[in-house]
Order: structure tokens, then sequence, then C-alpha cells
């Protein structure tokens, strides 16, 4: 035992150096996995933390339409149930604000919320002054405004803002106001008194008002209360939107599951990297102590405590690791903190830190054992001769081997969570393996049976790659894994970009109005022109609701009835002759560009499945008393995020022109306005004192707001997609280390032939480019296929989409990266003189 | 103490057999000193690491100290060689990273010894070296080398002490404190020394001398 314990220290003393890599593989990966499982979690317990304040209440009742029957009295007699502590009414709606004294300040969207005493029920308004939020601030015409507003108009807190037909005085800047969603939201926030709202006209046909009830429960009654309410909604035949926090939490989780897919990729990507890169370094350094393992057999160590000599040094280096891992991750993670606001640095509890010395342990076991249990082929007689014995199949070291996929699947579906993900991961990096070891094979088999070649630099590289002992294979192996992951992690990242980007280049406008009458509409297109706008279009605005369903052929889910209960309400309908650029038809087909007297309805998709309706049933609508019975022709699907962005000119249900044209109309209006500045500002001010009556929506500095956004959380987790390229970096160092002693003796041999530098030099570069190229090549490949299998059977919501630019940069970049590190690993080789490394031999 | 029957080594390279030693007896008693002879290639150093337990023999039988060690495992072997064996090699095999005295402490530890530290350092100062006990190898002259591979050798106290052409890789005077060394500890200890050399005038002190030539002993001038 205490020679166990001794050995490794003494051993630490002289090797620390040829150790390091190992040390950094651990620290990096541990780094990297615990960033990764914080960035995760807390994003996770963000959205569980902040769905409360998401919904202001555990369950939230709300409706468009406050007139129906019944509605008041219902949600009254709810407010006496034995889960209920508290409830508060609020209106919302989006509206234009504009400050009172300047005149040339653009007028500016917000979110307009009229809230009653009680406000709010779960989380609290903060004031950016610090003092606390009181609802008397909000009396007599009083506001409470998002900071964001006051430095886009340039006002300050004490000056009036006109809203509607009001004028309210700024009585305080909130940075957090619950019920806002998850804050991530740009469009700035006013809250003013309940009543307010309604008097200041803005609660007009059009302008999407929510009037809504705000319930707070006793702790889980959330769920009996909903049960109860949803009963008592459909007896009563009312149609109310009934949600609880859950639903909150629930939404944001998804919100966020490409960023959870593409840090849970970087995780295991590591845990393998790390991986790779222990076993690389312990297959080296083992190597290299051969004689000292002889000696020790020579002395009478027995296999067990030389065996567990080196695996205590292991885990000893692996726990350091960990350790200096912990410290970097806490520096990362304070660094992701001013990308990714609120999230405080992160805690090192000792839950983590025990985790992370799991992570490390068990990595350092997983990989380091099967090279460590060389130990029990090395035989007292190395010391006189290595090469005529035999090795002896050792069941153990293969059980070992084994073990590797198999902790690698563990881990792995503990860090991604998913077992398909971890499926197709595990599957890909086998088959990677396979195939680098084939190439291996196929390379040296070729390489060999090139014929005389001229040139002496090219003939030695040959030379170098094809002889036994050579480490091509492992070379090739532990650089081919390496591009498989660092490839990977940028293909996915590129996905992550594009997919937010192309969201975002989707929407055709950066500003819309509403409201727009249709004696209003020459006018309106005319103003839009001649104010400098560009890609005005009018779109015709219909009310209608929904009172029959009529299921056709095609397979449904529920019952008619409760179809019918979901499309209960009035909905904002439109036509047109064309389908938006960039919805997709999902099922059925988009009529043909021409008006049809017989009524077609073409449906968004998820609506669809909400309503419960497929292409091929008939839908009847009732628009202004007339009643029309409309077949479902298509479905489609809506971008994201442009949806989201302009909600003011998309429509859910589209009818086919022909039928609604003589129904009462409203248009809306999208186009894209001049560049930020004063020219945007005059053409707004001038829309709306020609048309007092329309709201105009500037969606210009959400969009950059948006984009500024996904650019900011792309950086923050650019920072832990750093921890795969510096692994890599380092196993490539690992391995190239293990040729590292015979180039250095036969660069001595080369040079008393009277070799030059340069002849040397260009020996390791044909030798490492040719590596370098092969790995490059098949770990490029296969990255194609782990994106692939990743975003096909993970959880990701995003589209796979191949770049063959970065395939192609990441097979250059590693016969750049291979050669460069290759021939700096020789440099020393290059520049010592002959006899010291002779001296030594 | 040793008894070789009918023993011989054969190793394969490439596609050819190449014997080293053909079959041979040889019976060591304790205490004797053994000095082995011949030129290079007559299978010297294979017969001494046959014995050690360091390979195996291709055919016949090895007991030292009566027990037979040709069908031990290789963890048995060790456990004999650090009861048993002390061996010194003709380039020393320190282990490099690990000072002098260290290098003598491992044997000691390996086997447990409960007062390792003390006798590595009586061990030290036995051979002269305390003051370059913390000293690595590589700081080291080949003679001082050589000593503290003799005190790794003597530190499990061993019954048979094989030794290597432990003169070869040194200069003519530092051989010959070698040589005393090795002579006056094995008188001291009672051991049974086996030792390989070139030299005959050291070979003439042994008690016995074996000489080997093409893997045959062609001479034995005193058997037991």
């Amino acid at each position: 035992m205490k020679f166990i314990l001794n050995m490794p220290r003494r051993e630490m003393r002289g090797s620390w150096r040829r150790l390091l890599v190992f040390f950094g593989c651990i620290a990096i990966g541990v780094a990297a996995m615990v960033s990764v499982r914080s960035f995760t979690e807390r994003l996770a317990d963000a959205t569980v933390n902040e769905a409360r304040a998401l919904v202001s209440a555990d369950v939230r009742v709300d409706t468009a339409n406050p007139a129906q029957p019944n509605f008041r009295p219902l949600l009254q007699r709810f407010t006496s149930s034995r889960q209920v502590i508290d409830y508060t009414e609020i209106i919302e709606t989006q509206t234009m604000v504009r400050p009172v004294a300047a005149k040339d300040v653009r007028p500016v969207l917000v979110e307009l919320r009229g809230v009653q005493q009680q406000f709010p029920l779960h989380g609290r308004v903060h004031l950016v002054s610090a003092t606390p939020f009181s609802h008397a601030l909000l009396a007599n015409q009083g506001a409470v405004v998002s900071p964001n507003l006051l430095s886009r108009m340039g006002i300050a807190v004490g000056d009036s803002v006109q809203i509607g037909t009001l004028t309210f005085v700024i009585r305080g800047a909130a940075d957090r106001i619950p019920g806002s969603a998850l804050n991530f939201s740009p469009i700035p926030r006013v809250l003013i008194e309940h009543d307010a709202v309604v008097r200041a006209g803005v609660t007009t046909f059009g302008s999407r008002v929510r009037y809504s009830w705000l319930f707070k429960t006793t702790p889980d009654g959330d769920r009996p209360l909903v049960r109860e309410m949803a009963g008592e909604f459909r007896a009563q035949k009312v149609s109310l939107g009934l949600s609880t926090f859950r639903y909150a939490q629930e939404w944001l989780a998804n919100s966020f599951a490409n960023l959870e897919g593409f840090t849970g990729l970087i995780g295991i990507s590591m845990l393998v990297l790390g991986g790779v890169g222990v076993a690389s370094v312990t297959r080296v350094f083992i190597q290299q102590k051969v004689d000292t393992i002889a000696i020790l057999k020579c002395v009478g160590g027995r296999n067990a405590p030389v065996l567990g000599a080196y695996l205590v040094q292991s885990l000893a280096l692996g726990a350091a690791g960990a350790a200096f891992g912990l410290l970097l991750a806490y520096l990362v993670n304070a660094a992701d903190t001013r990308y990714v606001e609120r999230w405080s640095p992160l805690d090192l509890t000792p839950g983590l830190t025990w985790r992370a010395l799991a992570i490390a342990g068990s990595v350092t076991l997983l990989f380091a054992l099967p090279p460590l249990l060389e130990i029990r082929q090395v035989k007292p007689f190395f010391l006189f001769r290595r090469d005529t014995e035999t090795r002896r199949f050792d069941r153990t070291q293969l059980a070992a081997r084994l073990l590797v996929p198999l902790g690698i699947l563990a881990l792995a579906l503990w860090q991604a969570g998913s077992f398909p993900s971890a499926r197709s991961f595990i599957g890909t990096v086998a088959v990677t393996a396979v195939a680098l070891n084939l190439a291996g094979s196929a390379l040296i088999y070729v390489l060999s049976r090139v014929g005389t070649v001229r040139s002496f630099p090219v003939r030695y590289a040959i030379g170098n790659l094809c002889r036994s002992g050579n480490q091509t294979k492992a070379v090739l192996f532990a650089v081919g894994i390496g591009t498989l992951f660092l490839v990977s992690v940028r293909q996915q990242q590129v996905n992550f970009q594009t997919a937010y980007s192309d969201d975002l280049s989707t929407l055709s406008a950066d500003m819309f109005a509403i409201d727009i009458q249709p004696d209003q509409r020459a006018a309106a297109e005319t103003a839009f022109t001649t104010l400098g706008a560009r890609d005005a279009r009018l779109i015709p605005v219909v009310r209608a609701r929904i009172v029959n369903l009529k299921w056709g052929p095609g397979e449904h889910r529920g019952t008619p009835q409760e179809a019918l209960r979901r499309a209960a309400g009035d909905r904002r309908v439109s036509y047109t002759l064309t389908q938006n650029s960039s919805d997709t038809i999902v099922a059925g087909s988009f009529w043909s560009p021409t008006p049809s007297p017989r009524a077609e309805v073409s449906i968004e998709e998820d609506s669809a499945r909400y309503l419960m309706v497929e292409v091929g049933d008939t839908m009847t609508f009732e628009v202004a008393g007339r009643r029309i019975d409309a077949t479902v022709t298509s479905l489609r699907k809506l971008e994201r995020r442009a949806r989201q962005l302009s909600w003011l000119t998309r429509f859910d249900i589209l009818f086919r022109p022909g039928t609604l044209e003589s129904a009462p109309h409203m248009f809306a209006a999208a186009a894209r306005g001049p560049a930020a500045g004063p020219e945007r500002a005059r053409l707004q001010n001038a829309f709306l004192e020609s048309f007092p009556n329309v709201t105009l929506v500037d969606a210009l500095d959400d969009i950059t707001e948006i984009r500024n956004r996904i650019a900011r959380t792309s950086s923050a987790v650019s920072v832990l997609g750093a921890f795969v390229y510096l692994s890599g970096v380092l196993i490539l160092v690992g391995s190239i280390g293990v040729t590292r002693g015979r180039r250095l003796y036969e660069a001595a041999i080369l040079k008393t032939l009277g070799a030059r530098r340069l002849v040397l030099a260009k020996i390791a570069v044909i030798e490492f480019a040719v590596l370098g190229l092969v790995a490059g090549l098949v770990g490029s490949t296969a990255s194609i296929a782990l994106t692939w299998s990743l975003m096909s059977f993970g959880q990701s919501r995003t589209a796979w989409a191949f770049s063959p630019v970065v395939s192609a940069t990441g097979i250059l970049g590693t016969v750049a990266l291979v050669t460069t590190v290759g021939v700096l690993s020789t440099w020393s080789v290059l520049m010592r003189k002959p006899l010291g490394t002779l001296r030594e031999q | 103490m040793i008894r070789l029957t009918n023993v011989s080594r054969t190793v394969t390279s490439g596609r050819e057999q190449l014997t080293i030693l053909y079959p041979l007896d040889l019976e060591v008693p304790r205490g004797q000193f053994v000095a082995i002879i011949g030129p290079s290639g007559s299978g010297k150093s294979t017969l001494l690491a046959l014995i050690a337990g360091f390979d195996a023999p291709s055919s016949g039988e090895i007991r030292l100290d009566g027990r037979e060690i040709t069908r031990m495992n290789e963890d048995d072997l060790a456990d004999l060689r650090g009861a048993l064996v002390g061996f010194v090699f003709q380039s020393f095999h320190l282990i490099p990273s690990l000072t002098a005295y260290e290098n003598v402490l491992v044997p000691l530890e390996l086997a447990g010894a409960d007062d390792a530290q003390e006798r590595a350092e009586a061990l030290m100062e036995e051979v002269g070296l305390q003051e370059r006990a913390h000293h690595y190898p590589s700081q080291l002259s080949g003679g001082e080398q050589q000593r503290v591979a003799i005190a790794r050798a003597f530190s499990n106290r061993p019954q048979i002490l094989l030794a290597d052409e432990p003169t070869g890789n040194l200069d003519t005077k530092n051989g010959a404190r070698i040589f005393e060394l090795l002579v006056s500890l094995n008188r001291h200890h009672g051991t049974t020394l086996m030792l390989v050399t070139h030299e005959p005038s050291l070979a003439d002190r042994a008690d016995r001398r074996i000489t080997l030539n093409e893997g045959r002993i062609m001479n034995d001038d005193g058997p037991p």
C-alpha cells in the first residue's frame, strides 16, 4: 500500500510535464461539462422560477370578448373557491405611445397593461430607483414604464406621454414586471390603472385587447381549480382561455430546446474528446514507462501494486484536473453572465463539486484503464529484448475496452438526457472509429506499395507512415475523432444561428398598421409610398366566427363537440390569392391564384391541430350574419419567429378570394420603412397625423433587439464551443507526442549523416499533412452523419442543413492544424544537437 | 540452492527459430560464488534471466531453493524475486524518475517491509552513497549508479544475487570497486552469487567458473 501511494508522488515529480496534456484534457473536459450542465440547469431553473412570474398567477383566465353571457358571474363564483387565495383583473393590449413634449420623436409600440390594486399576485414590480412599487404610482393617470421606453424616446420619469386619447405622467421605471413573458421580449411595457385603459380608447376592434382574471391558489391548488373551471366552462358553453404557470413552464422549456440540444452535444463531445485525450496520453506514458515497469517487476513488483500505482497516479491527476476545471468553469460562467442577463455566477456547491469529481473519475477510469492494463503485458525480460515474444490475450483488457462504449453511453445518457440522441451519438462514434481504423490500414497498404520515389523527404515520410510501430493508426484515430466533434459542433452552431437568422430574414416588413378603414385604403397605400416606405401592402381583415364543423374522411382525434368548443369565439381572418413565400404547405395544396365562388380555407398547422381539422373537412363560418361553408384545402406551416413578429399581418385562417369580399372589412398594412432615424420618425408621425384612428406598430427595434439577443446568446454558447477546439488541439499534441522519441533519435542519426534541417522539416510536413488529410476526410464526413442523426432523432427543433463550407473548412483546418502542431512539436527535434540525443540512447 | 535440469531457450526471430541456450543441467549450492564467462551471444545473460524468472525456458525445469519456478505465474515469480533473488544489470536499470535512495526503497516497499526507510538508509551507507542519496540517476556517475543498483539488489536480503556484467559499462578503476563491493557484500550476507563477466581476472576470484559458448556449457571447473 505504501508503494501504491508513494510511487505516484515520486513519478509525478519527474513526469509532470509529460502529463500536462492528461491534466488539461480532464480540466477542460470538466470545465466544459460543468459549464454546459450549469448553463442548461440554470436555464431550466429560470424557466420554473419565472413561469409563475410569466403568468403572474397560478391560474389565468382570459378572453378577447368579455361580453359573453355568464362570463363575469361564472368567474366571480370561482373567487370564493377554497383553492383561491387571491385574484385580480388586468387588461392588456399593444399600442403606440408618443411623448407629449417632443413631436419629432418616433412613436413606440408598447405592451400596455391596466392593473388593479392586487397586481402582481406573483413576483414583484422592480423599480430601477429601488423604491418599492405601489399602486398609488398609477393613480390619476400615472404610468410605470420599462426603462428602454425612456431611452428610446429620450424622456425621463416625470415627463408625460400620450396613450390613446389620454395623457399619462411617468411616475417610475421598472426593469421587471411580472406577467411579461420571460422578460425576454424587447417591447417596452407600460403599467397604468385598469380602468384607464378603457378610458384611453385603445380597446377598439382589431386592437387584440385581452381581458384576464388572475388567480393565486394554495400550493398545488392550480390543478383542481383548473379541472373545476374547465368543466364549468364546458357546461356553461363559455369560451375562455385557461392557463396555468405550468403551461408557461413547458412553453419556456420548449423555447430553449434548440439551445439545450446544442449544449448537450458540446457536453458529450467533451466527454469523448477528454477521454480520447486521456487514453492517448496514458498510452504514450505507459509506452515511455515500459523500462520502469520492467524494473519494478524485476525487483519483486506484482502486477496489482504496479498497476495500482499508475492507476492512483491517473486518478490523482484526474482529481487535480477536475479541481482546475471547476475553477475554469467558474470563470467561464462569470464571463457568460455578461451575455445572458440576470444569471448569477456559478455556485460551486458540494453537489456540483462531487459531480465534477465523479465525471473526472469516471472518464479517467474508463479511458485510462485499457492502456494502463498494458502494464500486465510488460515482462521483466523487456529490459533485454522486446520484439520476439508474442503478446498474450488479456481478457481483462478486452473487458475494459468493451466498457468504454458502454460507459460513454451511460454518461451520454446522463448528459444528453435523450436515448435516441445518445444512441445516434455512440453509433456514429463507433462507425467513425472503425472507419478510421480501416482508413489507417488502407493508407499503410497503399503507401507501402508506392514504388521508388525520387524525392528523399517524400520517400522518408512514406516510410515513416508505413513502418511497424509508427503510430499512424493511433494518431489518425485521435485526430479523426477530434475532427468529428470539432466539425459537428461547428455544424450545429451554424444550423442554430441560421435557423434564427432565417426566421428573421423571412420578415418582409418592419412596420405594421392596423384599423385602416375601407375608405382609408387607397390614401393609406399612397401615404406609405410618398412618405418613403417600401413594399407596402394592405391586407384585408374580416371578423368571423366558427359555428359548425363537418369532419371529412381524414383521421381525427377527439370529438366534434370538443372541436366546436375549441373553435368558439371571434377570429380575425383574411383572404389572399397567393401563398406567403415563407409559409410551407404541409398537407393538401394551396389554391391556384384565381378567385372562386366556392369557399376554401387554408389553416395554419398548429391552429388546425388545436381545432382538430384536417384537409377535406368543412368549416362553417358566420361573417356579419352570413353563414359560409368552407372546405379546408391546405394546412400551412408558418415560420416561427416571423410569425411572432408579424402577427398583425399574418392569419391562421386564410380564405380563397371570391367569398369574403362583400363582408365588412378593415385593413392591416405591412411595409418596410426607412432605416432607424429622424426620417423614420417623421414618416410615422406624418402617417399618424393623417390617420389618427390607425395604430402604427414599429417592429424595427424589436427585430434589432432580437438579433442582438441571438448574437449575445450565441456568443455565450461559443465560449462553451471553444472548449471543444482547445481539447482537440490538446489531443493532437498528446497523440503526436507518441512519436517524439523516435523522431528525436532518427533526426539525430540523419543529421550525423548530413541531413539539413529543411529536409527534416519537409519530412515532418509531408507526414503530418497526409495524416491530417485522411483524419480530416473521415472525421468531417462522419460529422455530417452525426449532426444529421442528432437532428433527426434528438430533441432539436432546428432543421438539419448540410454546410459544405463547414465540412471543407473542417478538412483543410485539420490538415493545417495537424501539420502545424506536428512541425511545432518536431521543432525541438530539428533544433537539437545530435550528440545529446545519441548519448541518451 | 539453484538447480537447472535440461533447460533450453529458443526464440523466434521473424520466421526463424534461434536457439540461445541448448539443453543444459546446472546445480549451484548455497553460498557459492560462480563466474560465468564466454563471448558475446553465448547465452550468459539469458541463463541469468532464466534463473531470475525474468524469462521462461523453452524446455526443462528450474528450481530455486527447492521451488520449481518454470510453472509459476508472473505474480508468483515477482514474489519469489522479491524474497529470494537480487539482480544487478550491466546498464544499471535504475528508475530515472526516482532518487538513488528511492530506487533502493522501492523493493522494500513492494515487499511491505515495515522498516523500509531505515533499511534503505543503511544500504545507502553500506555502498558509501549516503551523501548522494537524494540525487537522481542522471546526476550520478556510472560507478555510483551501479552502487545504487547493488544496494537495491541487496535490499530484501536475497539468498541469490545474480549480476549480469556489473562492471561492463564502467572503467577499470570503478569496475574494480564495484566488484569488490559485490564480493564483500556477498561474503557479508552469505548469498549465492552468480556473476557474468568478460574479465578473466575477475572470474579467477570466483569459487567456480563456467564457460559458455554458442549456448552450450563448454567448461565447468568446479561442479558441486
